[in-house]
């Protein structure tokens, strides 16, 4: 079933054609909310959310802008909220190891592995991935649908719905924090 | 080019020609350490785009499927409302009150009461009932408790005519309440209050489970505003229609009739308010059971409570509407920028102290928001022609 036939059965509130859409996208999604939020429990809330939303209005999906797009778009504007509900409650989640030593996320560590914890990455991808998680939640977000989910300005801008010159400063300045945040660990790259 | 020219150009690498870049790798090749940069930007950049895909819990769809099927079917805009309003019903009361206070206010600073005629308010008193039952109760299962009592001096004896459905129906035969009426199933408590303003038609947001039933009795007097008097209005006669109410929306017309008053004066003392619109506090109930008129309002009563003065139907002259009659599109302070964004897309242009779109346009917008699954609470204005007014309001 090609993705267009699988919209088209779920605005018709095809059951089954949805939960073939969240089969199909919830690595993606789940990604970015991961990406964004930092958390795993978080990004699969979120990440339920998103689905939910997407069941919710589906039948009003009229194709205007790509699926993907409008899907990325709920999954920012989800995750968004998140981050500003953590705000409110003041919760700070960090997978920065020095910072959950200064009790900042203690709370929030495990002894377990957590599934992201499982996963093979190099001291690099670590470190990248911390760099990113500490960056504000603005530069964040452009830094994971752009460079992490390889989404072009365009998609960027659609996703974000804001203007293409916009996301490309965005991105720019983003970058640059990214590097400064992470100049402290050259030595692994 | 130096270091500090190099470093600005790599913050923005991605956006440079072909010859900034080539520029930037001369450079790099006879200085250590700016190529070191470069290299170090590189890295990052690449193990970005290459980082490990994280696999999403196992039990993610069955949780989406579980959230699904017991969601409340909501087939409407208007079910959603009722269950926001269900869910935000202390804020919206909150929201409503500091509406009808900062109105009074601006009532009592004369700022709007110079534009009212006094003459012809005729001294409208307003009473507010609140109905302890569900919303599947017809208007006729309603009754009004309160046994017909003398009012104060200064209220004539009203004649109340309960009439479910707009318009305004004709006045029926006198008949004794208690005689009229089945024994209620739950008492429904009368407040009487005398507005300042003469207010002709208000209308509440939506509220489900509860009701609230206004009723406006002419008066040859005016007192100050929401104050309670001494007595429910005496002899209560009160007939019930068989029309069937709404499913979501039920506007109640409650009309009290002083006989003395001519018959068209009667429009005026209109109060239209939707079904399930708002709940009054039990303190303000019990006040509700004065029977001696107050010397002041009781400072637990809530004013906005009382009048409910929304900006949806509430009748007001052309001159008011200048003031007050922007509508309001209620919404959750954290779906502002998502119905920002649909605003954008919808062409509605901001105005000084709201937004103006065409009636298809904002449909579209409303049509939006109900896409993107954000809640909202919208009453509209009976006479807008061909354009919307409204304000934003976030909680």
């Amino acid at each position: 079933m090609t993705e267009n036939e699988i919209i088209t059965r779920c605005r018709r509130g095809d059951r089954e054609a949805f939960n073939e859409l969240v089969l199909k996208y919830q690595t993606q999604v789940f990604n970015i909310a991961y990406g964004m939020l930092s958390d795993y429990d978080d990004a699969s809330d979120a990440a339920q959310e998103v689905f939910i939303k997407v069941y919710r209005s589906i039948a009003s999906f009229r194709g205007q802008s790509s699926f993907t797009t409008w899907l990325y778009r709920i999954c920012a504007n989800v995750c968004n909220d998140a981050l500003r509900k953590r705000q409110r409650r003041g919760v700070n989640v960090s997978i920065d190891a020095e910072e959950d030593e200064k009790g900042a996320a203690a709370e929030l560590a495990s002894e377990m592995p957590t599934p992201e914890e499982s996963v093979e990455m190099s001291e690099r991808q670590r470190a990248v991935r911390e760099a990113i998680a500490s960056l504000s939640d603005e530069y964040r977000e452009v830094i994971v649908l752009a460079d992490i989910r390889g989404l072009s300005y365009d998609e960027t801008a659609d996703v974000l719905n804001c203007p293409v010159g916009t996301v490309k400063s965005r991105l720019n300045r983003a970058r640059a924090a990214l590097r400064k945040k992470l100049l402290d660990k050259r030595e692994l790259f | 080019m130096d270091h500090i020219e190099f470093g600005r150009m790599l913050d923005n690498y991605e956006d440079l020609s072909e010859n900034d870049k080539l520029q930037m790798e001369n450079h790099a090749e006879v200085c250590e350490e700016c190529r070191r940069e470069l290299e170090f930007y590189r890295s990052i950049m690449k193990t970005a785009a290459s980082l490990p895909v994280i696999e999403p819990p196992a039990d993610l769809l069955d949780k989406v499927n579980s959230r699904i099927d017991s969601m409340p079917k909501q087939n409407s805009r208007f079910a959603r409302a009722a269950e926001h309003f269900r869910v935000y019903r202390v804020q919206y009361a909150t929201a409503a009150a500091c509406l009808a206070v900062g109105l009074i206010v601006g009532l009592n600073s004369g700022v709007i009461r110079d534009k009212l005629d006094p003459a012809a308010t005729d001294g409208v008193i307003s009473t507010t009932t609140r109905v302890r039952d569900n919303d599947e109760r017809k208007l006729g299962d309603y009754e009004l408790t309160g046994e017909p009592e003398a009012a104060t001096e200064a209220v004539p004896e009203p004649t109340e005519r309960v009439v479910a459905e707009l318009p305004l129906q004709t006045a029926k035969p006198k008949k004794d309440i208690s005689a009229q009426t089945e024994i209620p199933k739950k008492a429904l408590p009368v407040q009487t209050a005398r507005p300042r303003v003469a207010a002709k038609t208000a209308t509440a947001t939506a509220k489900p489970a509860r009701q609230s039933v206004s009723v406006a009795t002419p008066s040859s007097t005016r007192s100050a505003v929401s104050q309670p008097v001494a007595a429910k209005p005496a002899p209560v006669q009160t007939e019930t229609s068989a029309a069937v109410i709404p499913e979501t929306e039920t506007n109640v017309t409650v009309v009290t009739e002083t006989p003395s008053e001519p018959a068209e004066n009667t429009s005026k003392n209109r109060y239209t308010i939707a079904k399930g619109s708002y709940y009054i506090p039990e303190t303000a109930q019990a006040n509700a059971e004065v029977t001696e008129a107050p010397t002041a309002r009781p400072d637990t009563e809530i004013e906005g409570e009382r009048y409910q003065i929304a900006m949806g139907s509430y009748e007001i002259s052309e001159e008011e509407k200048k003031e007050l009659a922007r509508n309001k599109l209620i919404v959750n302070k954290s779906d502002v920028v998502t119905i920002i964004a649909c605003m954008n897309s919808s062409w509605i242009k901001a105005e000084s102290g709201g937004y103006t779109a065409t009636q298809t346009a904002f449909a579209n917008f409303l049509a939006k928001l109900d896409a993107e699954g954000v809640y909202y609470n919208y009453i509209q204005l009976s006479d807008t022609g061909s354009e919307v007014h409204f304000v934003l309001m976030a909680n």
